[in-house]
């Protein structure tokens, strides 16, 4: 799946549904208008659905989808459903689901950022595949 | 004829060698390589049959000149773009990576808390946007309490 950003700030209705998790003036989504994004997984919680994005390797977000379109709307064979405790769904690759695995690859761990790369590789190869 | 080539040859060193110093000191003026990479190739391209050492000395001196100022373009291209992302960090501008306002637990939170104090759930890992120059990404990661707004221990990967 593939995604271009169509707007980098949220429109005032989804920032009401964003909540807390969105602090005027401070919260910037780190995208670019117009710049096309491999979309690593999907989520809803909190009453909005977010793609999992990498603007690098060093840090895996999540941005809600509102700020998109899609260019392929191919799901990957690479994610996993998982629905939690707390009401959210997920498809996320396998890897995301373990504890501190975002933080990690923040963080440039050695381990975590080497099964980054290669699935990050992985989701782009399949994206680009034609159909 | 021999005379003429070698003449015509020496004038194009000469002129070659003229140029390329100038526009050394134009780059070293301006430090701004990237736009006068073109002047190597079009210098070079003056006389292509030229066999004349002193063109190719001239040329490789211009080429060195240009590939280390370029390289210093780069270099200062990445820091005011750290420099300008560490201002919005610093400034709290961005989104959470990690623990509050994601769904992404911190593994260094007890740490974090012995050093920093507060709540282990107040406590999240920020980034701001990222900036890429000259291919690498640019970012500028934190540690910030959402509740007292304290922010701390700010830092770029900029190798990934």
């Amino acid at each position: 799946m593939r995604a271009r950003c169509i707007s980098e700030k949220p429109t005032p209705s989804l920032i009401k549904a964003l909540g807390a998790n969105y602090r005027e003036g401070k919260t910037v989504y780190p995208v670019t208008l117009g710049q096309e994004y491999t979309v690593l997984g999907i989520g809803f919680w909190d009453g909005v659905a977010w793609f999992e994005i990498a603007p690098s390797l060093s840090a895996i977000l999540s941005i809600p989808v509102s700020l998109f379109e899609l260019t392929d709307a191919r799901l990957s064979r690479h994610w996993e459903a998982r629905i939690h405790h707390d009401g959210a769904f997920t498809l996320w690759p396998p890897s995301f689901y373990h504890e501190h695995y975002h933080y990690h690859v923040s963080e440039g761990h050695a381990e975590a950022l080497e099964d980054f790369r290669y699935l990050f590789n992985l989701l782009e190869s399949e994206a680009a595949a034609a159909p | 004829m021999a005379q003429m080539v070698h003449d015509v040859n020496q004038g194009m060193t000469e002129a070659v060698v003229s140029l390329g110093l100038k526009t050394l000191d134009v780059l070293a003026a301006f430090g701004n390589a990237i736009t006068h990479v073109g002047d190597v190739t079009t210098l070079a391209g003056l006389n292509p049959t030229a066999n004349n050492g002193d063109l190719a000395v001239a040329a490789v001196s211009l080429a060195t000149g240009v590939a280390t100022s370029a390289a210093s373009s780069v270099r200062l291209a990445k820091q005011l773009a750290s420099e300008e992302l560490l201002g919005e960090a610093q400034a709290g501008i961005g989104i959470s990576m990690a623990g509050a306002g994601s769904r992404k637990s911190i593994d260094d939170i007890a740490r974090l808390v012995s050093e920093c104090g507060g709540e282990g759930g107040g406590w999240a890992k920020m980034t701001t946007r990222t900036r890429v120059v000259g291919g690498t990404p640019i970012s500028v990661h934190w540690y910030e309490n959402v509740t007292t707004g304290l922010r701390v221990e700010f830092k770029t990967p900029i190798n990934r």
